[in-house]
């Protein structure tokens, strides 16, 4: 399995790496999700663990995940990862398509068990 | 919860939950270690032992092959003989026993354990990395084995490695009253044969009489899974 991490926080980004590599999945990350076509296009993943938040980016988690649905790679199972646990929040993620919200701090059993049975309840 | 919290909580519950999985991946292998050893107490100890002697190879070679897929590997190498009936493992290890080679049938049924197997490996989280070595090792160098008579470097390199295990505890063990010197010719008669040779001279150079004292000295002192 292919999975995109799009995370802005480098030590996140690794702890993402470190959560799915050893299980055999291949794991590409990016700071921001601005080219987020060009980045489907290169990597085709099976899905994109996508952090709200992007510091420094012109577009945040629910605009790329709503260009990633609107795009030939809407399949893409997208994850939203985020500091905001919030009704409004949620249903901004559920409107811009992500398959699962997941609210900071997480546990990485959970997010496994999301991505490995790719069953999301947003 | 500031952020450099999250992350070592984060770091945390990553090393529990991947200690939870291994906990539990290895203990399926184990289970079933287990029943075959039950149903063919004959082969009790060969798995831990062609263990040992593979993972000894492994790091004389380098360590070209992950030290964990190689010892899971090597741990259900026989694991499709659950599948097959009594009689084609008793005639395999009578004839093995008495240093001839099985009738034909009796070879050709007994290498579908091969494959069977590696489906077994295949399907178990943790272990799939080594389901082609399994698959793979009865095959022989010079293209004699099976299941699909594949010949020198065509044979992956796990699967020839576990030959090379296997077939050194069938002479310590299997083949009763072998001596290490003894067992050393004989292995050495395998070599670009049934073996592969420049795993063969690995093999060789380890300190053999000595680990094999160690190996019974740790069949002796510790349960059946460690």
């Amino acid at each position: 399995m292919k999975v995109l991490v799009i995370e802005d926080e480098p030590l996140m980004e690794e702890l993402l790496r470190a959560t799915f590599e050893p299980l055999g999945h291949q794991v590409v990350a990016s700071s921001s999700g601005d080219r987020i076509e060009e980045l489907l296009a290169e990597h085709d993943p099976d899905v994109l663990v996508l952090d709200v938040l992007l510091f420094g980016s012109r577009h945040d988690g629910f605009e790329v995940c709503r260009r990633v649905k609107a795009s030939p790679y809407r399949d893409t199972f997208v994850v939203l990862l985020t500091a905001l646990d919030d009704d409004e929040s949620r249903k901004k993620g559920r409107e811009a398509g992500a398959d699962a919200y997941l609210a900071k701090p997480f546990s990485p059993l959970e997010l496994l068990r999301l991505v490995e049975n790719r069953r999301g309840v947003p | 919860m500031a952020l450099d919290e999250q992350l070592v909580r984060y770091a945390r519950d990553l090393a529990r939950v991947y200690a939870d999985r291994e906990e539990t991946e290895a203990a399926w292998g184990e289970a079933l270690v287990r029943l075959l050893e039950h149903r063919f107490p004959h082969l009790e100890g060969h798995h831990r032992r062609v263990t040992y002697w593979a993972d000894h190879l492994n790091r004389r070679l380098g360590e070209p092959l992950s030290r964990r897929s190689l010892l899971r590997a090597a741990r259900l190498h026989d694991v499709g003989l659950l599948a097959l009936p009594d009689e084609t493992v008793r005639a395999w290890v009578r004839s093995v026993s008495e240093g001839e080679r099985p009738d034909e049938p009796v070879r050709q049924d007994f290498l579908t354990h091969a494959p069977l197997g590696a489906e077994v490996l295949a399907a178990l989280p943790g272990f799939a990395e080594g389901a082609e070595w399994v698959r793979h090792h009865h095959e022989a160098w010079d293209g004699s084995g099976g299941p699909e008579g594949l010949a020198g470097e065509a044979i992956p390199l796990g699967a020839r490695v576990l030959a090379v295990a296997e077939v050194f505890d069938y002479q310590t063990h299997l083949q009763k009253g072998l001596s290490i010197p003894a067992a050393r010719e004989r292995l050495l008669a395998l070599a670009g044969g049934r073996l592969d040779p420049a795993l063969v001279t690995a093999f060789l150079e380890l300190p053999l009489e000595s680990l094999h004292e160690n190996l019974l000295w740790l069949e002796a002192h510790e349960g059946p899974g460690d």
